[in-house]
């Protein structure tokens, strides 16, 4: 039975990433702004992951790497409960939540 | 795990987090990320990281985006979003990520490795370089000889990664430190958002009782919007914010037949109206002080309660009153009273 190899689960993070930053650059609505940066932290996980199986420690996948992922996921949920309360204080101060009219930085 | 299975849910991932990006609807795109995260848990799993991937589907599919789509919703997005984007950040957008991946190409063509297999014979052979501090008879030790029950003798082909337990135990010893920082700062994010979410001090709707109250008398009353005192140190300044109402009000101010303003002692009934009360509920009244009142024209709450000062002075003398009614905070009395007629 044939299975992926490393090179695959790479290159398929690394363009899960690649999106997730396009999202990112292109789109003007700041909660799918953030949703882009979730899905690049994942792309990253993923990377961990797929290396944590190729190292494997005397015999067993390198869990160090899985622990990264861990904390990074639990950071990522904190990150993400500020992050909308940060939205829903800027969306009411301002009513709007798009990134062409939050020009206050500018000038 | 076998390479067509791969595929399908690589391409689920991509195509999930091609949706994000491209759908405008803000539904549609947290509906698109969940789709990503369950295609990159699937990946995980393939990768024998059975409690990350697990973990996957649990925070990111549904803690987080189910966080995401509640504030999309709370916050009503559909009707922002029919923007077109502009070229130039199209562009930029295009030809960035797409140069990331061209970097990426020629790196990932110079390592091609298979993973290597995690059959039985392998598990079992980790065994004699577990750490010390596992036990012979734990649970890790059990899974990887193929132990499933105590009867049947080991059998290394049976052997299974017990992928929750090395990183429990991995957890638990070498990363207890991190896990308690951790700790710390979930606990800060919580009392962030907690910040947060309160409302800013100059947009905080007037929730107090006092005002509900003079809304409340302000729809009853036949001169709209006169503020009520709280106490009788307010009385002062509030009932002179009502004169000025009353005085640019008054003309334009509909009576009952019965009634008329009169300058000194505000409105007056010349007999007795139909919606009189019983003014002697008002602390400090008494039956003769109702009497002596309905004698003046005096016979409902509304009235007491728009008493300005001057009329507060005059009915002071008129009934020899010494200062009672300031003194037992007629008017706040009335206007609760009033208030409360409606409910």
């Amino acid at each position: 039975m044939a299975t992926a190899s490393l090179t695959e689960y790479l290159f398929f993070s690394g363009l899960l990433f690649a999106i997730g930053l396009a999202g990112v650059i292109i789109r003007r609505n700041i909660i799918v702004i953030f949703m882009c940066l979730e899905m690049m932290l994942a792309a990253a996980s993923l990377t961990l992951v797929a290396f944590s199986r190729q190292n494997l420690v005397n015999g067993l996948p390198d869990y160090d790497g899985q622990m990264l992922v861990f904390f990074i996921i639990t950071v990522a949920a904190a990150e993400v409960a500020v992050g909308l309360a940060i939205i829903v204080a800027l969306y009411r101060a301002r009513k709007t939540i798009s990134t062409d009219d939050l020009t206050t930085l500018k000038n | 795990m076998p390479t067509i299975l791969f595929y399908l849910f690589a391409i689920l991932m991509i195509a999930g987090g091609v949706c994000v990006v491209v759908l405008k609807n803000p539904v549609s795109s947290a509906m698109g990320m969940i789709g990503s995260f369950i295609g990159l848990a699937a990946l995980l799993i393939g990768l024998n990281a059975y409690f990350v991937g697990t973990l996957q589907v649990l925070v990111y599919a549904g803690a987080i985006m189910v966080l995401f789509i509640f504030i999309i919703m709370l916050l009503d997005l559909k009707k922002e979003e029919r923007k077109e984007f502009s070229n130039a950040s199209i562009a930029a957008g295009v030809i960035i990520p797409l140069l990331l991946v061209l970097i990426m190409v020629p790196v990932f063509s110079s390592i091609d490795k298979d993973f290597a297999k995690l059959d039985g014979q392998a598990l079992t052979a980790s065994i004699e370089h577990l750490d010390d501090s596992i036990a012979d008879d734990s649970q890790i030790v059990k899974a990887l000889r193929g132990e499933k029950n105590m009867d049947k003798p080991a059998d290394s082909s049976k052997a299974t990664l017990p992928d929750v337990n090395l990183i429990g135990q991995k957890l638990f010893t070498d990363y207890n430190f991190p896990l308690q920082v951790v700790g710390v700062l979930l606990l800060v994010a919580t009392i962030g958002c907690v910040t947060l979410s309160k409302k800013l001090h100059g947009d905080e709707p007037e929730t107090n009782t006092d005002n509900r109250m003079a809304k409340t008398i302000a729809k009853s009353s036949i001169i709209p919007e006169v503020s009520m005192p709280a106490d009788g140190s307010e009385n002062i300044a509030s009932t002179e914010q009502a004169e000025l109402q009353l005085d640019e009000q008054a003309a334009t101010v509909i009576l009952p037949e019965n009634a008329k303003s009169d300058k000194k002692l505000g409105i007056i009934y010349s007999s007795r109206p139909d919606d009189a009360d019983d003014l002697v509920i008002i602390n400090g009244v008494g039956p003769l002080l109702e009497d002596k009142l309905n004698e003046i024209g005096v016979y409902t709450f509304k009235q007491i309660a728009e008493w300005t000062p001057e009329h507060v002075a005059e009915f002071d003398d008129l009934l020899s009153f010494k200062g009672r009614i300031e003194r037992d905070n007629w008017i706040a009395q009335a206007a609760e009273l009033q208030a409360n007629k409606f409910i």
